[in-house]
């Protein structure tokens, strides 16, 4: 059982790891680095070069440009001195760990007030830049250029070594490019601290980095060293917390590199910028159009587009003005839909009326008893049916 | 002698001035989200709701729906699509009110969606939903 204390300070630890996950400062370079040192230091290996890239994107063709062909885990795999030091440590925290008694219950508990929402408005963040570097690379003429990134980036020849490798262990972030996808973890790790819970020692410095810049990796150039990125200079998300912006990158960086999204979706750059139908129609990807058509709006694509009217009617939240459904070709959407259009509830501040559609299942017969759809839940007691819908007072 | 002036006081005095209507027994609609009357068909809310409100959705430029007035608020599960129970006590009126997230900036004149008030009664609040590939909450 948590005190109020407790909670209080697990909230602020999450609130704080948002905010540093959110972050569009430039990265604290000297800092940074000072935390690279720190992770190096107590893994017994010298300071490692620092590179630093503006960008994910950047950071990955420094990789390439930069692989050498030095062994580098087994290099260090020897350090019999470091792997007797950090058995000692495992096994002192692990009684740390019995000592400090938290029930499964209350570590439950924790995850889910800091380490799932950190997955869902951080985390996701970070996984789509890497897909968006994986599709750049792969979108490459030279595949083995990609090839050579993936194992940079997710260290996919170190992981066959044994798992019980202190040594290893101790540098998971060089291993597994983590930084901020860790922030997760660093979170749950600090709020099980305030519960007397130490963190595993292997990680202790990771956070270090991810509070004062991007992602980062270790490079295999000759010599070793490490690639850190800064941080982005624009971040915009929308009302859930995926990453999405109506005019421009959603996610960008300071040399010019970033994507665009709608509602979490990576998509190309004309989807945001110059969406028009006899793109939408032309794109193979029914999950691009989706967001295509919606960036369009629905209004301007059931014109251009054609669309069947299936049926009006008055909208009984919204008197004078009519509901409206149309058929949308599965072609189009992907998936059987239709839309219904209606017309906002309040009037916009230069006097005009704003329409907005939602998309309903196809085997919806009329608009009013899609218009209750959208407020219906099934898994809910209390029903929205179209009888209590057409009762429905002005909306605003 | 310091007087301080709540929220839900300045809102009942401006809904009177103004003539918003106190809604019972139909459904009231603001933007995505809307009030269901659920008397008899859920259990009633318990808890006192706090007075700075409780948030039932946030659109994109950051807009919040904001729960306001001296009701009794359960709120449901993360994620779901009925996001609460509120219960209004005889004699008290709660309030959707839409804006920054400040009580006051749903007053304001560019507020996306007017007020709305709502009268005595057990009342479930819900975000619409639309189907895309999958069937997925509203967020305007």
């Amino acid at each position: 059982v948590l005190t109020a204390e407790q909670e209080g300070r697990i909230a602020d630890i999450r609130d704080e790891w948002l905010r540093i996950g959110l972050c569009t400062e430039p990265a604290d370079r000297r800092a940074a680095e000072q935390g690279v040192h720190c992770i190096y230091r107590a893994a017994w290996l010298p300071p490692p070069r620092i590179i630093w890239q503006d960008s994910p994107g950047a950071a990955a063709v420094a990789m390439v440009i930069t692989a050498g062909h030095e062994d580098w885990s087994e290099q260090h795999m020897s350090s019999s001195q470091a792997q007797q030091y950090w058995r000692v440590r495992a096994q002192r925290d692990a009684e740390l760990r019995r000592q400090a008694e938290v029930d499964w219950q209350t570590e439950h508990k924790v995850s889910e007030e800091v380490y799932w929402p950190l997955v869902r408005q951080v985390e996701v963040i970070g996984a789509r830049v890497q897909e968006q570097v994986q599709a750049q690379m792969r979108a490459h003429e030279n595949s083995e250029l990609w090839d050579q990134v993936y194992d940079e980036l997710y260290g996919r020849k170190h992981f066959p070594l044994p798992p019980d490798q202190p040594v290893w262990m101790c540098l998971p972030s060089v291993y597994s490019g983590k930084g901020q996808r860790g922030i997760p973890s660093y979170a749950q790790w600090a709020a099980m601290e305030v519960l007397g819970v130490p963190s595993p020692v292997p990680f202790h410095h990771d956070p270090l980095v991810a509070r004062k810049a991007g992602c980062w990796w270790r490079s295999r150039a000759p010599g070793g060293g490490v690639i850190v990125t800064d941080r982005p200079s624009r971040l915009k998300r929308d009302g859930e917390g995926h990453l999405h912006s109506a005019d421009g990158m959603a996610i960008a960086y300071r040399d010019g590199w970033g994507f665009w999204c709608w509602h979490g979706r990576r998509v190309p750059r004309w989807v945001i910028e110059e969406p028009t139908v006899s793109r939408i129609v032309a794109e193979p990807n029914a999950e691009i159009r989706r967001c295509a058509i919606e960036v369009l709006g629905w209004e301007r694509f059931a014109s251009d587009a054609g669309l069947t009217l299936v049926g009006s009617c008055p909208d009984p939240g919204n008197p004078g003005l009519d509901l409206e459904l149309y058929d949308v070709p599965e072609r189009l959407w992907g998936s059987p839909v239709r839309l219904l259009l209606a017309w906002n509830g309040t009037v916009e501040l230069d006097g005009s009326r704003r329409r907005f559609g939602l998309t309903v299942p196809a085997d919806i017969a009329g608009p009013l008893a899609a218009a209750a759809w959208t407020y219906d839940d099934p898994s809910s007691q209390v029903r929205m049916t179209p009888e209590l819908y057409s009762t429905i007072t002005r909306r605003t | 002698m310091e007087r301080t002036v709540t929220a839900e006081a300045v809102l009942d005095l401006l809904a009177a001035e103004i003539g918003i209507p106190v809604i019972t027994g139909r459904p009231v609609p603001q933007g995505d989200v809307i009030l269901i009357p659920a008397d008899g068909q859920v259990p009633a809310a318990t808890v006192p709701l706090p007075s700075a409100g409780a948030e039932l959705a946030r659109g994109q430029g950051g807009h919040v729906h904001l729960l306001l007035g001296r009701v009794l608020w359960a709120p449901g599960p993360e994620g779901a699509q009925s996001v609460g129970t509120v219960t209004v006590p005889q004699g008290e009126t709660g309030y959707l009110a839409h804006g920054d997230g400040s009580p006051v900036s749903a007053l304001s004149r560019d507020a996306e969606h007017g007020v709305q008030a709502f009268g005595p009664g057990t009342w479930v609040v819900r975000r619409q939903r639309e189907q895309a590939s999958e069937v997925r909450r509203v967020s305007d």
